[in-house]
């Protein structure tokens, strides 16, 4: 596991196009943070521009979010941009020989969606879980806000952080599980200041008012004082997204809030939390969802990255055969 | 019953067609009759008690409160509050050792509840009360010492502390182990079932939050824990309490034990158990008013969580 940049995967000659980016264009279009990689597993370096031809005519609009690679390694050139919220690299998982997350590279910049998009089983949940540590991942590594999550180098060699590093690494985080796993014996507003009171050293008064304020914008202020099990499924999600907001994080990961949520109105809400900042992992199985949710779509199949870019071309004009095919099975299935 | 049909036709609220509804009370005139019928064994309960002279009431009264019956009291208290406190330490070492990773501490810990839960309470509390049996003295020292010794060749005093066995297995030590013993079993599966309701993603959930794995207990998995475990605590409590009377058999003179001694040395026995089921019937009422307190304010402190 050495941190050495591969050579060749420097995407020097993209630089000049990036490093002037028109300045109309909002700040999650102007990069492009996830690698781009073939579906075939042999790990040599890509050409930029090959897999997507529709950004081979330079249109003046798209020259600054032509698909790139990144190197593991941000250049010089690179570092007008926001440092990623979230780096995933080289992550892989593997359960009893099983390998359900294979050599998976992430970024998310602040304030951006990024959505998971593959197959029940696809590693999407996985990924999620390792993105907050609550699964050790078998190889590779997760930056936080620039910190790594749940080990500290010693040499050449990681050292598992203690339970009490690792809690204060997770509070940076945002997770919204599927289910999503309220406290039964709280009610809602207990839910959402729980974080902030019992975690963070917010009073209980300046959280009840935090909470209130949040509730209000995901729209449920009406259920403050109702319990998890007398809501509807839609409003659990509601009331998990307000509890991992709650705690002001780097990175907010839900999972499957479609299922729950129509998927329009989950669609809003992530966008409208992704104005507050935080960077936004959100994994889904509808092609639909993460058109209208995403600003990044990284489709997953069977563990590892087909392929990952602008939303709107990997899933209008997919590069890969084998993404066109998940995306066609998920469009397929009933949901 | 007309005269109940014309008290109801001119109660109740108006239709919008002018109407108005007749209520009829639901009424229940043979579940009346059932209980009329059953006050009657009360009744002859009640005499029963008041005329038959086996009850002995004047030694009843003569007895009850005398000092050798408090003394027992007290130590029915004594046994009870100590096989309480140690039950649940041990019970607690048990509960972790179930949930730990160690196969051979799991293993320990089933074995324990199999053995105490297998075994009548009071089989295992005479069973102690004749521990004596097994050794004359016992030492306090170093685990197979005497073998080390004849390995080395050597002759390591190594025994610090010595009791005479028979006096130490017969008595307080023996009704406290007796107890404790077993109500760590019990209070050991009460747990379990309280720990089997609890979500694990609730306390991932938690962890999520940035809490530590002991904050993600205390805040996410004992309060839907607690609903499960405090009534059950509660019953098991009342239950070690009425056991008690069984230490009575190690012997231990508690409660129980101290009446019917004097049953048997003044021959009127049938006195003395009556005054023990007053003792126990005022004793376990108090005790059952101070857990329904505690668990309305736990409830209280579980549900206002604000």
């Amino acid at each position: 596991m050495s941190d050495q940049t591969p050579t060749g995967e420097n995407p020097a000659d993209q630089t000049s196009t990036s490093q002037t980016p028109t300045s109309q264009t909002p700040a999650s279009e102007t990069t492009q943070p996830v690698p781009q990689r073939p579906a075939t597993q042999q790990p040599e370096p890509q050409r930029p521009g090959t897999h997507q031809p529709a950004t081979q005519p330079p249109d003046p609009h798209e020259t600054s979010v032509t698909t790139r690679p990144i190197s593991r390694v941000v250049p010089q050139e690179f570092r007008h941009e926001p440092d990623p919220v979230l780096r995933a690299d080289r992550l892989t998982k593997t359960y009893r020989r099983r390998r359900v997350l294979d050599d998976v590279d992430l970024q998310v910049l602040p304030g951006q969606v990024c959505c998971l998009l593959g197959p029940a089983g696809a590693g999407k949940t996985t990924l999620l879980r390792c993105a907050i540590h609550l699964e050790q991942p078998s190889r590779g590594r997760v930056w936080i806000d620039g910190s790594l999550l749940g080990y500290r180098q010693v040499g050449s060699k990681l050292r598992p952080l203690s339970a009490r590093h690792v809690a204060a690494q997770r509070r940076t985080i945002g997770f919204v599980a599927d289910p999503p796993a309220l406290f039964g014996t709280k009610t809602v507003l207990a839910n959402v200041i729980e974080g902030p009171t019992q975690v963070g050293n917010t009073t209980k008064r300046t959280a009840i008012a935090d909470a209130t304020a949040l509730l209000e914008r995901l729209g449920i202020a009406a259920l403050a004082d109702a319990y998890p099990a007398d809501l509807a499924d839609a409003d659990r999600v509601r009331v998990a997204l307000a509890r991992a907001m709650a705690m002001e994080p780097k990175v907010l990961l839900v999972d499957e809030p479609a299922a729950r949520l129509p998927a329009p109105a989950a669609a809003e809400l992530l966008r409208d939390l992704a104005t507050t900042g935080p960077g936004i992992v959100v994994a889904s199985r509808d092609p639909d969802f993460a058109l209208r949710v995403a600003d990044v779509a990284a489709v997953l199949d069977a563990g590892s990255l087909v392929e990952s870019g602008k939303a709107r071309d990997v899933l209008t004009e997919p590069a890969h055969k084998r993404t066109a095919a998940v995306l066609a099975a998920l469009r397929e299935q009933p949901r | 019953m007309s005269a109940d049909s014309d008290a109801t036709a001119t109660t109740g609220t108006v239709r919008p067609s002018g109407q108005p509804i007749k209520t009829v009370a639901h009424r229940h005139p043979w579940s009346w009759v059932l209980g009329i019928l059953l006050l009657l064994p009360l009744g002859m309960l009640a005499h029963l008690l008041a005329t038959n002279p086996a009850f002995g009431w004047a030694t009843v009264r003569a007895q009850v409160f005398s000092a050798t019956v408090l003394d027992g009291l007290w130590r029915t208290l004594f046994v009870a509050g100590v096989a309480l406190v140690g039950g649940f330490a041990v019970a607690l070492g048990l509960t972790l050792m179930r949930r730990s990773g160690n196969p051979l501490l799991r293993l320990l810990s089933w074995a324990y509840c199999w053995f105490f839960r297998a075994l009548p309470r009071i089989v295992v509390v005479i069973l102690f009360g004749s521990l004596g049996v097994l050794y004359g003295r016992l030492d306090l020292g170093i685990p197979f010492d005497f073998w080390i010794e004849r390995r080395l060749g050597l002759d390591l005093d190594t025994r610090y502390f010595s009791f005479d066995s028979a006096t130490l297995f017969s008595g307080v030590v023996a009704a406290i182990l007796g107890l404790t013993l077993t109500q760590a079993a019990y209070f050991t599966e009460v747990m379990r079932d309280a720990f089997a309701g609890t979500d694990e993603a609730e306390r991932e959930a938690a962890l999520a939050l940035g809490m530590t794995p002991g904050q993600a207990r205390r805040r996410a998995v004992l309060p839907p824990a607690m609903r499960v475990l405090a009534p059950a605590g509660g019953r098991e409590i009342v239950r070690l309490y009425a056991d008690t009377a069984l230490v009575a058999f190690v012997p231990y003179p508690e409660l129980f034990g101290t009446l019917r001694g004097i049953g048997d040395q003044t021959g009127s026995p049938f006195p003395m158990l009556v005054a023990a089921c007053l003792w126990y019937l005022a004793t376990v009422s108090i005790l059952l008013i101070g857990l329904s307190v505690v668990r309305q304010w736990a409830t209280r402190r579980l549900e206002a969580h604000r």
